[in-house]
């Protein structure tokens, strides 16, 4: 029987070998173990050897030869090993199967279908979704598809942003719906375009009808102004406070406003009355030597507590420039802090008398309305932690006298 | 030695070498691929070992075709395996150097050198605690006892008195490289002397093997702590298939080839009358029916599912969930 | 409660309940663990079950291991993770490759605790993170506890999981006090859904969620927008069904992680996001992470090597601004 011994495989990375040297001649006995060659892979130069007892019958390979792995490059009889000697001589070598039996080529290994993990398994089946082409995120790319907007020459246009977003897409495609005015006022009333047929082109006045049919609200957001003003007065509310009404009889100057007026003799009469001048501080009291009068300002809608400092030192003329500054320009920080007492006047709308909540820390305000032939209204609030009512009513007696008279003035 | 042990010890190397010259024959036709450790020349300590240690976990390096076999792993299913059969022992997963069987307690073929002895003194405290005496064995090479792994493990094992025996296979060479160019010594088990009981034997010598792992099971099952084997034996083959073994003189081969562990015992049983001479011829036509059968069982197997990639990464509980 | 008495509470009450389970390490028994996580248990479970070792991390996990062959339950500390590298090779060539080269024949049920991360000022060897190394292992479950809830559901969940688990702690969080939730059927593969929101996602893990949620905000006042915010919990297998849903949803994602950018966990996250859910990103996902360097001593430069609140608030608000936000 016929053992073909093949070119061995004789490391993980061995795909051919070459026939260094044969240490058997054909019609040499073999046994099992006996090395018959010697071969060289990628790594060294090995023996092989036979597996089978026998003759051997035929080398198939020459010395230097290369060939691939398991390839035939012997064959043994493995039922000559009784009759040797004689198939040694009767069987010499006759060069011919030798370079007729080519030797195989080593079967490709089989691969087999990758096994591809289940999750990319998953993303190959979904099929990529159409994208607009442009400068855009994949997200606003695919919606842009969705909605056939052309996102590359709107840009060229330069309606749409660069890179162009999701809600830059929806917009635009709100835009074929919707007029300019009527889109913003959708956004203003934050209404769901969606509410709309999108069939047609939808301008102002439907909009509008849709407001006022379901009664949507306009949302305005406050002011950081109103959200300050909200906090102070929401602070003055819980201050045990009272009042005091008066009349005063006023004296008016040429030129300089009543504004003005107020505060000089306000400042003036303080400067008699420390309490007026008083800061309230845990279980103390921090008294200044100045008068500091915090005066409300209004402009539009927002309204400030502008301080106008050491109003004792300054003219009335000075502080009438002051008072006329304040229209115009914007307050600093410091401005709008360190008054111990507040002036607001209504008069010039015509009011008669009303009352005014205290200025964050301020010990009272005085309320002014309006001048009627020489004599003005007044209602002070007092903070009752700082003083009680003698010490206002006292406070109240200087001032009366003060605005009566004009010695600062 | 009573002649049921030494036909018994004859019969299992003589399976071990066959077993071995077949799957380097079935290596060089292809059927078997990667690495592949032959313990030709081996099989004393393989075979004697397992013999006197039949109780107990064991923890082998990935030189263990021979360890299977003889611990009672069937030749037909570590033959599969290494053809990376579905029927093989680890599915076709593992491969040569990946043979676990815990029925068998055990656990072969770490292919870590010296990895595997942390994890052996891990379950010999286990059964310390758990109150089984018969411990643990764990066999490695020459090459592992430079490792930290090995230090580590020598010093834990006998700090907490473990009923371990390590069991170093000394047959001078990591590969190719001389175990006296990287020890101070030759002799591993001075390695191991200040730790526990340690001794070197004749590792050719398959009755010197199950006497001195018999003597080191009966010590450690006494409470007394690990003990310490160096075998001296000698490989015949290289490392792997891709290794010629060059770096050896002939002349060493030739001294331990006459020191060969089967040819020995069956001239001593046959000279000492303890075994008829009829039963080699009986166990060697045994071995070869039992080698033809494994490799025809090996070829006819079919190749693992490919959803058996997915398999065994995590337990069933956890597969459920993890992706 | 306490994070570390969260651990501690679930290893008493897994250890009380199932003999089996043993803790080893160093420092953990007599001393009491070097984070006072394994407090009380040598006292109570005794040297047999509360194992003190060498400062050996090759040994401890090696062993842990054998001990999981033999039917015993162990839960190995490792000091930090910085340590673990000396187990590496226990923990990847082995724990996590035994099941699958045995053909299914392996089962090591086995939870390795370790705390890491940048803490104050321990340099360049203390302060690592190294989850994106376990987290690539094919065979190990990867958990990141940043909350007691979690630390206590989660690590009763690792021991009682019959694969080998990573169990990351932080060294910071072990002296935080924090909420703790009942929870019924716990889920330790689940994200949590921390905030939520609509205009941008924010992926997180461990301490970071601490920073993350400090630094939200600002955010979400500076671009007029409302943040999502998940915490992974789970590594490995990572929860892409919650982030999925999120995603789609913001259409924005920021991952904000303590390691280093450069092969950080953050890059799988965010790879496997660009891979799957591509066409529904609305702006380049942002990836917030530590510095490529090693971690200083020197305060201010530690912390200029980690993501703060403070630089994840301007990283993000800037990233927002130029992506249409």
């Amino acid at each position: 029987m016929d053992y073909k011994i093949i070119m061995p495989v004789l490391s993980d990375t061995m795909d051919k070998g070459k026939l260094v040297r044969w240490r058997v001649h054909e019609g040499d006995v073999v046994h099992k173990g006996d090395v018959i060659a010697e071969v060289e892979s990628d790594k060294a130069i090995m023996e092989v050897q036979s597996f089978k007892d026998g003759v051997v019958k035929k080398l198939l390979v020459k010395e230097g030869e290369e060939v691939p792995v398991k390839a035939p490059i012997a064959i043994i009889d493995t039922e000559a090993k009784t009759a040797q000697t004689e198939t040694k001589i009767t069987q010499q070598p006759k060069e011919q199967s030798a370079s007729t039996e080519k030797p195989k080529t080593a079967p490709k290994e089989s691969t087999p279908a990758a096994a591809v993990p289940p999750v990319i398994e998953e993303l190959l089946k979904t099929p990529a979704p159409k994208l607009a082409e442009g400068d855009a995120t994949p997200a606003a790319k695919k919606r842009a598809a969705e909605l056939g907007i052309d996102i590359k020459s709107l840009q060229a246009e330069g309606k749409l942003p660069k890179p162009a977003h999701l809600r830059d897409i929806e917009t635009e495609a709100l835009r074929r719906y919707f007029t300019p005015k009527a889109l913003e006022l959708l956004q203003e009333y934050r209404i769901d375009p969606k509410e709309f047929n999108l069939d047609h082109k939808i301008g102002v006045e439907e909009v509008e009808n849709y407001i006022k049919e379901h009664d949507i609200p306009k949302i305005v957001a406050l002011s950081a102004n109103r959200i300050a003003v909200m906090k102070n007065v929401q602070n003055a509310a819980t201050k045990p406070v009272y009042f005091i009404f008066e009349e005063f009889d006023i004296k008016e100057y040429e030129g300089i406003k009543l504004t003005s007026v107020l505060i000089k003799k306000l400042a003036t009469a303080m400067q008699k009355h420390p309490l007026m001048r008083a800061k309230l501080e845990g279980t103390t009291l921090k008294i200044s030597p100045h008068s500091n009068i915090s005066v409300a300002v209004a402009k539009g809608d927002e309204l400030y507590m502008v301080v106008c400092k050491r109003a004792e030192e300054k003219s009335l003329q000075e502080i009438d420039t002051w008072v006329r500054g304040l229209k115009e320009r914007t307050f600093t920080a410091d401005e709008l802090t360190g008054s111990t007492f507040g002036i607001s006047n209504l008069g010039m709308f015509g009011v008669q008398r009303f009352s005014a909540m205290i200025n964050q820390s301020d010990v009272g305000i005085a309320a002014f309305g309006a001048l009627n032939e020489g004599k003005i209204s007044v209602t002070f609030t007092f903070d009752h932690r700082i003083l009680n009512g003698v010490d206002a009513a006292l406070f109240v007696r200087d001032a009366k006298e003060i605005f009566k008279g004009d010695e600062d003035v | 030695m009573h002649s049921g042990r030494i036909e018994k010890f004859y019969y299992l190397m003589k399976l071990g070498r066959e077993f071995e010259l077949a799957a380097k024959e079935q290596y060089m036709q292809g059927n078997i691929a990667g690495f592949l450790h032959l313990d030709i020349g081996q099989e004393a300590c393989s075979v004697g070992a397992m013999q006197a240690f039949d109780k107990g976990d064991v923890f082998t390096h990935y030189r263990e075709h021979v360890l299977a076999i003889a611990r009672g792993m069937d030749p037909k299913i570590v033959m599969a395996e290494l053809f990376g059969k579905v029927t093989g022992v680890s599915k076709g997963k593992g491969g040569s150097m990946h043979l676990f069987d815990p029925d068998l307690d055990f656990y072969g073929g770490d292919a870590i050198v010296a990895g595997h002895l942390p994890i052996a003194v891990g379950c010999a405290y286990a059964r310390k605690i758990q109150g089984e005496k018969a411990g643990v064995f764990a066999i490695f090479g020459d090459g592992a006892s430079n490792a930290g792994a090995f230090f580590e493990s020598i010093n834990i094992a006998a700090a907490w008195k473990l009923p371990l025996i390590f069991f170093c296979e000394n047959n001078y060479y990591a590969i190719g490289t001389r175990i006296g160019w990287v020890s101070p010594f030759e002799e591993l088990y001075h390695k191991a002397r200040n730790y526990m009981p340690a001794k070197r034997i004749d590792g050719m010598d398959v009755c010197a093997v199950y006497k001195a792992v018999t003597e080191a099971k009966e010590y450690i099952e006494n409470g007394l702590g690990p003990y310490f084997i160096e075998a001296e034996t000698y490989r015949y083959e290289g490392h792997s298939m891709s290794d010629n073994g060059k770096y050896r003189s002939e002349e060493e081969m030739e001294i331990f080839k006459s020191r060969d562990p089967i040819e020995n015992l069956k001239k001593h049983a046959i000279a000492e009358g303890l075994v008829a001479p009829e039963y080699f011829d009986e166990a060697d036509k045994k071995v070869q029916k039992v080698i033809e059968e494994a490799i025809a069982f090996a070829a006819d197997s079919p190749e693992p599912p490919l959803s058996e990639l997915y398999e065994d990464v995590y337990c069933k509980e956890c597969t459920n969930v993890i992706p | 409660m306490l994070y570390r008495e969260a651990l501690n509470r679930a290893i008493d009450e897994m250890m009380a309940s199932d003999e089996s389970i043993v803790i080893l390490g160093e420092d953990v028994g007599r001393y009491g663990g070097s984070y006072r996580v394994s407090e009380g248990l040598f006292a109570k479970y005794g040297p047999k079950r509360v194992i003190d070792t060498p400062i050996a991390e090759l040994s401890i996990v090696g062993n842990a291991i054998g001990m999981a062959i033999a039917g015993l339950r162990p839960i190995a500390e490792i000091m930090t993770v910085n340590f673990s590298l000396l187990a590496m090779d226990q923990i990847v060539n082995h724990a996590a490759k035994f099941r699958y080269m045995s053909g299914g024949k392996m089962t090591i049920p086995l939870t390795i605790r370790m705390p890491g991360g940048v803490s104050r000022q321990l340099a360049a060897q203390h302060s690592e993170s190294y989850e994106t190394l376990y987290a690539a292992i094919p065979g190990l479950i990867v958990l990141a506890a940043s909350n007691a809830t979690y630390a206590y559901y989660g690590l009763k969940t690792a021991i009682a999981l019959n694969d080998p688990v990573i169990f990351l702690e932080h060294e910071l969080l072990y002296p935080m006090e924090m909420d703790f939730k009942e929870v019924k059927n716990f889920d330790p593969f689940k994200a949590e859904i921390v905030k939520e929101g609509k205009d941008l996602t924010i992926i997180t893990y461990l301490k970071m969620r601490y920073d993350v949620l400090e630094a939200v905000p600002k955010i979400e006042e500076e671009l007029g927008i409302s943040v999502e915010m998940i915490d992974l919990n789970s590594l490995r297998p990572l929860d892409m069904q919650t982030i999925a849903a999120s995603v789609q949803k913001t259409k924005r994602v920021v991952l904000v992680e303590e390691d280093h950018k450069t092969g950080g966990y953050g890059a799988e996250v965010i790879a496997k996001i660009s891979e799957e859910l591509f066409y529904s990103l609305d702006a380049p996902p942002l990836r917030i992470a530590g510095e490529d360097v090693p971690i200083p001593y020197n305060r201010s430069l530690e912390l200029a090597s980690i993501p703060t609140p403070d630089k994840i608030g301007q990283r993000i608000i800037q990233w927002g601004r130029k992506n249409g936000l």
